[in-house]
């Protein structure tokens, strides 16, 4: 009988050993497993300024490993190097959310989860609990394994309201942002690192100097021998019976408010003689017969001729004008211009009793740019 | 009968006494203040060997510690041949992305000589992996990803045999991600519609692309998924005048037209600028988006320092406004851990 007993421990004894073993070298790597935290992946923090001690949004992006995100888990974001979370931070300064299929982006494709300041139903909770760590609690949310999950802080945050408060990066150095809490199969842990400048800009520079240049085809024109019968132009042979350019000037300038060109001289004058100054348009040759000194200018771009001494292309609507010893602007341009090409048409008309002799008159042309 | 039988046994127990007590006799044992060594056989050579110590009769012919050899032949003679090692001080650092091993000169004798080491990694969850080194007394494992590694150290003698192996040492690598900006205020002088312009340290600007370049960005990781530099900026801009930008490229410059790139190589590490920052010479790019970020070089994976070297073109025509332009490009770099 005793033996039969002994018999019966020892069937038992070696049962129990042979279940251990076998229980034990299935599920020892799970036990292990617990006790190992897991890594989140792919763990990337953007900045949107990486100079120290400076406000800066934050996008920051893992891949939750086995276990993804169940209901009540937290997420621990920590930082250091003096990087300062603001006291009037809150839940509608984060944006959190999540996709199942990673692209390192953070609002294309994800799902957005509503944040309060303590979790409720599938509301999450997210707060600062202190100037170093950001606590995410979540709600009843599920977020699979595999998933990637975005943080992002800042006026980046714009889900329901745009965020107002942006974390102040530390010290010229590295930040390390640690990633603790419960997520996960096993409590899943990361860090990524941030590089902090003393400056993170390049500030260029460019001068681009004013340029105008101007320039008057023939300084020395002449009517010939005008007449009562008919107006005549100046040119450079002697005058014409006929409308020609006496000569042109050409334009160009790069200020940001364009150029004016200018005129000042006298009539025609000799002596104590003058003949009378135009006033004419839409006028192909003046009065013939009637003392009349006058110019018009035609341009090659996009100036702007003042009014009464515009020279178009139909003869009958030309006008005819002189300002006797007067600075008058007659051409301007509003903005820069390659160079623009200015004709001049001088027109002379005399009486019968318009005194003998020889008359003449000297113009001064100014050009002057609106830098 | 009986008193026969007891004869018999007597002359037994005799014999066998004889036979014991000539053994004990012929073979004597061998002592020294450390060792005995019971009965020894008889060897070959009729002479003896003998230290300060003790005295080998008839063992072989050698008088020292050590090993005969000729052309032909090694003797190695028995219990006198104790070939010993010590491992000097093994330890790991980390250094940023590095570990930094050291260790003492191994000292070995009687028939080992040291030459050389090996070095093993064992990344947390893994397995070791040896290195031959050399004759060396400290080794760096270089671009190592954050996480934890444990170290051992090999001994070997002349013929590559592990005589010795190491307690193993363990460090933790951190994340590690650098970067650097040479300068931070870059300009191009005075601007012409005559002549490409390329901007330079002295902000006094240089008619030829300069050497060293305006300025250089210098990046490393030991992030295993590496990193992306970005840049965002807009183009020289003077109020509401603006020089316009090479939008995309690259393309090569055209004097006398307005245009804003740069241009940008890269040295050592792996690495490599983005399209369209990455022209020939003479191609220059910029953002088609420049208010947003947009890549400007990346690395795909662990990479030692990149130099990046960044030129910066500009050309206006003669209409472009006079004026002072400027802007500010802001240079971000993220690591995928």
């Amino acid at each position: 009988m005793l033996i039969a007993k002994k018999s019966l421990v020892s069937k038992f004894t070696s049962t129990l050993s042979i279940i251990a073993l076998v229980l034990g070298t299935s599920f020892a790597p799970m036990f292990a497993n617990f006790a190992n935290a897991a890594s989140v992946t792919s763990f990337q923090v953007i900045l949107t300024r990486e100079k120290a001690a400076t406000v800066s949004n934050q996008q920051i992006l893992f891949t939750i490993p086995a276990g993804g995100l169940a209901s009540g888990e937290t997420i621990v974001l920590t930082y250091d190097n003096s990087t300062s979370i603001p006291g009037a931070w809150d839940f509608e300064d984060a944006d959190v959310s999540y996709d199942t299929t990673p692209d390192f982006v953070c609002d294309t494709g994800d799902t957005e989860i509503t944040l309060a300041a303590s979790p409720s139903g599938a509301t999450a909770g997210i707060v600062d609990t202190s100037t170093t760590v950001i606590t995410f609690t979540n709600g009843t949310t599920s977020v699979a394994a595999g998933s990637e999950m975005c943080f992002e802080f800042g006026t980046n945050a714009e889900s329901v309201v745009t965020g107002v408060e942006q974390i102040t990066n530390g010290s010229a150095g590295t930040t390390f942002l640690t990633l603790s809490g419960t997520v996960g199969t096993v409590d899943s842990t990361g860090q990524a690192a941030m590089p902090i400048l003393a400056d993170d800009q390049v500030v260029i520079t460019a001068t681009v100097n004013s340029t105008i240049s101007f320039s008057i085809s023939d300084n020395t024109i002449e009517f010939g021998t005008l007449t009562s019968g008919a107006a005549r132009w100046a040119d450079d042979v002697g005058g014409s019976v006929t409308d020609v350019a006496a000569h042109t000037m050409a334009v160009g300038t790069n200020a940001t408010g364009g150029y004016s060109v200018s005129y000042n001289g006298a009539t025609l004058t000799s002596g104590g003689d003058t003949i009378n100054v135009a006033a004419a348009t839409n006028n192909e040759d003046g009065t013939p017969g009637t003392e009349e000194f006058g110019v018009g200018y035609s341009v090659s771009g996009d100036a702007t001729v003042a009014t009464g001494y515009d020279h178009n292309a139909t003869p009958a609507n030309r006008d005819w004008a002189w300002v006797a010893s007067t600075t008058t602007n007659v051409i301007s341009e509003t903005g820069p211009t390659a160079t623009e090409t200015i004709s001049a048409f001088y027109l002379a008309n005399i009486s019968a009793l318009t005194e003998a002799g020889a008359y003449g008159t000297t113009v001064n042309y100014i050009a002057s740019g609106t830098f | 009968m009986i008193k026969k039988y007891f004869l018999q046994q007597i002359f037994g127990i005799v014999i066998l006494v004889g036979f014991f007590t000539a053994t004990c006799v012929s073979a004597a044992d061998l002592t020294s203040t450390s060792f005995i060594v019971r009965d020894p056989l008889v060897g070959t050579g009729g002479s003896y060997g003998s230290s300060a110590s003790f005295s080998a009769f008839g063992s072989g012919d050698m008088t020292n510690i050590g090993r005969s050899t000729s052309a032909s032949f090694e003797g190695r003679e028995g219990f006198l041949w104790f070939p010993y090692v010590i491992q000097g001080v093994f330890s790991a650092v980390a250094n940023g992305s590095n570990a930094d091993l050291t260790w003492g000169a191994s000292t070995a004798g009687l028939g080992w000589d040291v030459s050389g080491y090996n070095t093993g990694i064992k990344p947390t969850g893994g397995s070791y992996t040896y290195t031959a080194r050399g004759l060396v007394t400290s080794y760096t494992y270089t671009g190592l990803t954050p996480g934890g590694y444990c170290f051992k150290l090999q001994t070997l003698d002349a013929f590559s045999n592990i005589i010795a192996t190491s307690s193993e040492e363990c460090i933790t690598i951190q994340p590690v991600i650098t970067f650097s900006i040479s300068d931070n205020s870059i300009g191009f002088g005075a601007l012409s519609a005559s002549a490409t312009r390329y901007a330079t340290g002295d902000l006094a600007g240089f008619a030829t692309e300069p050497t060293p370049p305006a300025h250089i960005i210098i990046a490393a990781t030991n992030a295993p998924n590496g990193y992306v530099v970005t840049i965002q900026g807009l183009t020289l801009t003077s109020g509401l005048n603006t020089v316009s930008s090479i939008s995309g490229g690259p393309t090569g410059l055209s004097i006398g037209s307005e245009q804003f790139g740069i241009r940008t190589t890269a040295t050592g590490g792996s690495g490599a600028v983005t399209s369209p920052y990455n022209g020939s010479a003479g191609n220059y790019g910029y953002s088609t988006t420049p208010s947003t970020p947009t890549n400007f070089a990346s690395a795909s994976g662990v990479t030692t320092a990149t130099t990046y070297n960044v030129n910066y073109a500009a050309n206006i025509s003669t209409i472009t406004d006079s004026g002072e332009y400027g802007t500010t490009l802001t240079y971000i770099i993220s690591g995928t851990f």
